[in-house]
């Protein structure tokens, strides 16, 4: 099984290798060959500009893998340090934290996430600080619950009593037992925040032009839905794949770490 | 040594530990002893700055005559000075660190140089080989954890220990050996705070004992002074031990 995999992952690499070496201009227009068939040049055929579709794929899902990413790796930082910090190394900021985290919990986030893009306006930057604005609160109250949980156990008390530091303890005892379960969410977050993004970019919040992103190729290829379905179709399957891959990591991580 | 003076616990309205008063000296080995509820274990986390946020004290708890507060430098204190030996030994252990990284961190956190010497020759008292250090708290079976309960709180050698009823989960033979070697231990250099349940185990062993009841020292003394004692508490733990009903048994007890 081990085996097979890695004959995947090694076909499949060369397959991305040999594309990218090879593959068209993803910025590149060309209005004569503008909605063109499959072809050698143009393995998935080339949009409404005639740009190269599987080139802009490929980039338009690095720019929406890299981006989610970062958003979800930064808000979980924020999240373990702030929950730890007030759930256990320095109790005197819980409620603070709490408070703050309450208040922003009551709204809903995909609005209230829409409204901060607009008021920053259309922008990657835009996008980031308003997807992580919304999205530490969540891992700041899950983090400071599960803090709180384990810092009763025996080990945690037992460790105090043996005269280790709070930090101490935090590294060593209680964030070991918190991470498995923050790692999961962070697996199944990055499938909505890559949905976000996607739905940000279609109503021309988030990633701009000329970069593509898997929403704004969904927007642009919506004019020509019903003569050239494709153009929705790929990137739309991209999202589906990438979404449900993170289902399923999230899954094989749950099993893993026996939570 | 450590002096608690005049110590009330309150949860709200409900007085759940009251005007508690002891003193363990130097090299004396003093046993709480008390039926379940009694406010034994209680005391303990209140020497060890451990009572839930949601309870009240007053009262003082003196350290070398110094008082011990809730303050980040009692860590020095802890682990060091006083060591623990916990009831609920099976979950006293990080299950994701090796019993080698529990020693580390306990060094570390008194700044002292890890001493393999004096580990080696803790575990052959104790009875656990070498290898088990490497090993994780749930590849290990009860007893060894306690041992290695015993090895943590000992190792940096402390002036006092607290042992809460460690005896209770351990069979008759298992539980003499841990008591002997904890014996032979204070009788070198440290002191002992032994919560205990068993009134026939604190005449065996302990120097003072301390009859706690409903929050409350009812009784305190030495052995002649328990066997020949008027409180009817304490009355009542000595029929319940039938052992203890004469004292010439009780001294077969002792030098047993």
């Amino acid at each position: 099984m081990k085996k097979h995999f890695f004959i995947i992952c090694g076909c499949l690499f060369f397959a991305v290798l040999y594309a990218i070496t090879s593959m068209a201009d993803p910025f590149v227009t060309d209005v004569t060959n503008r909605l063109a068939e499959p072809s050698q040049q143009n393995l998935l055929g080339t949009d409404h500009l005639g740009r190269d579709i599987f080139s802009r794929l490929l980039l338009a899902g690095g720019i929406t893998v890299g981006l989610s990413t970062a958003i979800v790796l930064v808000t979980a930082t924020i999240g373990v340090l702030l929950g730890t910090m007030s759930g256990f190394v320095y109790r005197r900021l819980e409620p603070i934290v709490t408070k703050v985290t309450d208040a922003t919990i009551i709204f809903p986030d995909t609005v209230l996430a829409i409204v901060l893009a607009g008021v920053l306006g259309p922008s990657i930057q835009s996008l980031v600080l308003a997807i992580s604005l919304i999205k530490w609160t969540s891992y700041t109250r899950l983090v400071h619950t599960l803090v709180l949980q384990e810092s009763t156990k025996g080990h945690v008390l037992a460790a105090r009593v043996n005269g280790l530091t709070k930090p101490k303890i935090a590294l060593r005892h209680v964030l070991p037992a918190v991470c498995p379960h923050v790692l999961v969410v962070m697996s199944l977050d990055l499938g909505k925040v890559i949905l976000l993004i996607s739905a940000f970019s279609f109503i021309g919040l988030g990633v701009q032009l000329p970069f593509p992103e898997w929403g704004g190729m969904i927007s642009e290829g919506r004019h020509y839905l019903v003569t050239n379905p494709m153009l929705v179709f790929w990137p739309a399957l991209c999202i589906v794949l990438t979404i449900i891959g993170s289902t399923r990591l999230s899954a094989k991580l749950t099993r893993h770490f026996q939570i | 040594m450590l002096l608690i003076d005049h110590l009330s616990i309150k949860q709200g309205e409900r007085l759940l530990l009251q005007d508690v008063s002891l003193a363990i000296e130097r090299n004396e080995w003093v046993c709480l002893v008390g039926a379940s509820g009694s406010g034994k274990s209680l005391l303990v986390k209140s020497i060890l700055q451990m009572l839930p946020a949601t309870l009240q004290s007053t009262g003082s708890i003196f350290w070398n005559d110094q008082e011990i507060e809730a303050a980040s430098n009692t860590c020095s204190i802890y682990g060091c000075e006083i060591g623990y030996i916990p009831q609920q030994y099976t979950t006293s252990f990080a299950p994701f660190l090796t019993m080698d990284a529990h020693i580390r961190d306990l060094f570390a956190s008194h700044d002292q140089a890890y001493d393999e010497d004096r580990i080696r020759a803790i575990m052959a008292e104790v009875h656990l080989s070498e290898e088990l250090l490497y090993r994780y708290p749930g590849e290990l079976s009860g007893g060894q954890l306690q041992r290695f309960c015993l090895l943590l709180a000992s190792i940096l050698q402390p002036k006092l220990i607290i042992a809460d009823e460690i005896t209770n989960a351990l069979d008759v033979l298992t539980a003499r050996q841990v008591t002997e070697w904890l014996k032979a231990m204070i009788g070198q250099t440290s002191s002992m705070l032994w919560v205990s349940h068993d009134l026939a185990e604190a005449m065996t062993y302990a120097d003072h004992i301390l009859v706690m009841k409903d929050g409350r020292i009812v009784d305190a003394g030495d052995r002649e002074h328990l066997l020949t004692s008027t409180d009817p508490y304490t009355q009542s733990l000595l029929q319940a031990a039938p052992v203890l009903k004469r004292k010439d048994r009780l001294e077969h007890v002792i030098t047993r």
